[in-house]
């Protein structure tokens, strides 16, 4: 067969297990699913190629609903848990990396010897840092909004907030 | 497809003979089920074997990935008399309907 088709049979496989998972299929039960759909697609593409037997399978995610029947046919709910942990433990990590970033800007600014004000930007960027440097050393940083975007996509990635969209698909009956 | 003929039709194929999901779409377009897509197939044979009507194994093949191969339970095959009774109902009320009526039988 060749690396084509072999991708295009592969592609449409991770298509299926997406809208699988979507549908809250377990890992394991996905697994047993993808292998035996790839096993069936092999035989079809040396039947009829690797084209001809994607299309007669339709729609990767009409496939997954009507295998998963009357389950898939109801989206997934939302993780929110899940989603929260994922941005907790994004915000402590940022929180963590902008803190070493801000520290290793002010050690920086002293070991040039600069004198006044000293304004910067540093890792996850988005925001300013501002070091009066006179007898001592005074910072003024707020959190930069970079942290809070990235917080919010790893709540909404974690707790696959999408599906929420999925709810208003329409629903087909099974045939068989 | 009316609902419920494929059902019928996969347990009664697999009945007669083990088989696995490309191969019962061969066996059913070679015995004239036209325009049937495995996109259809392949839902129905899980749906059935999670109803308890099919049960199946995984069998290693040499020109790929391994198979796996249904099979008609015993349950399959009540459902499957079920659906047979059903269907011959259905086919004699379609007979019947749009006959023109014998007039000896009307006099």
């Amino acid at each position: 067969m060749k690396l084509l088709d072999r991708a295009r049979l592969g592609l449409y496989v991770q298509r299926y297990d997406f809208w699988l998972d979507v549908a809250d299929v377990r890992r394991r039960r996905r697994r047993a699913l993808r292998h035996e759909l790839r096993a069936n697609l092999h035989d079809a593409a040396h039947d009829v190629g690797a084209a001809v037997a994607v299309a007669n399978l339709g729609s990767p995610r009409t496939l997954a609903r009507e295998t998963v029947g009357e389950a898939a046919g109801r989206p997934a709910r939302p993780h929110w848990t899940a989603g929260g942990q994922w941005a907790v433990a994004t915000f402590v990590v940022l929180l963590l990396l902008w803190t070493l970033s801000l520290l290793a800007f002010l050690d920086g600014v002293q070991a040039t010897g600069a004198t006044g004000t000293v304004t910067g930007s540093v890792f996850p960027w988005g925001g300013t840092v501002e070091a009066r440097v006179g007898r001592g050393l005074q910072v003024s940083a707020s959190v930069p909004v970079t942290v809070w975007v990235l917080t919010l996509v790893a709540f909404v990635v974690g707790s696959r907030a999408w599906v929420l969209l999925t709810r208003r698909g329409e629903h087909l009956t099974p045939v068989g | 497809m009316l609902k419920g003929v494929l059902g019928m039709l996969l347990l009664r194929l697999l009945d007669a003979e083990e088989s696995y999901g490309y191969a019962v779409v061969v066996r059913l377009r070679e015995a004239g089920v036209l325009g049937l897509a495995e996109g259809t197939v392949y839902p129905a044979l899980t749906r059935l074997e999670g109803a308890g009507h099919l049960e199946s194994r995984l069998v290693a093949s040499t020109s790929g990935p391994a198979r796996k191969y249904y099979r008609t339970t015993p349950a399959g095959r009540e459902a499957l008399a079920t659906r047979e009774a059903s269907w011959r109902l259905l086919r004699a009320a379609v007979d019947r309907v749009g006959t023109v009526p014998d007039p000896e039988v009307l006099r």
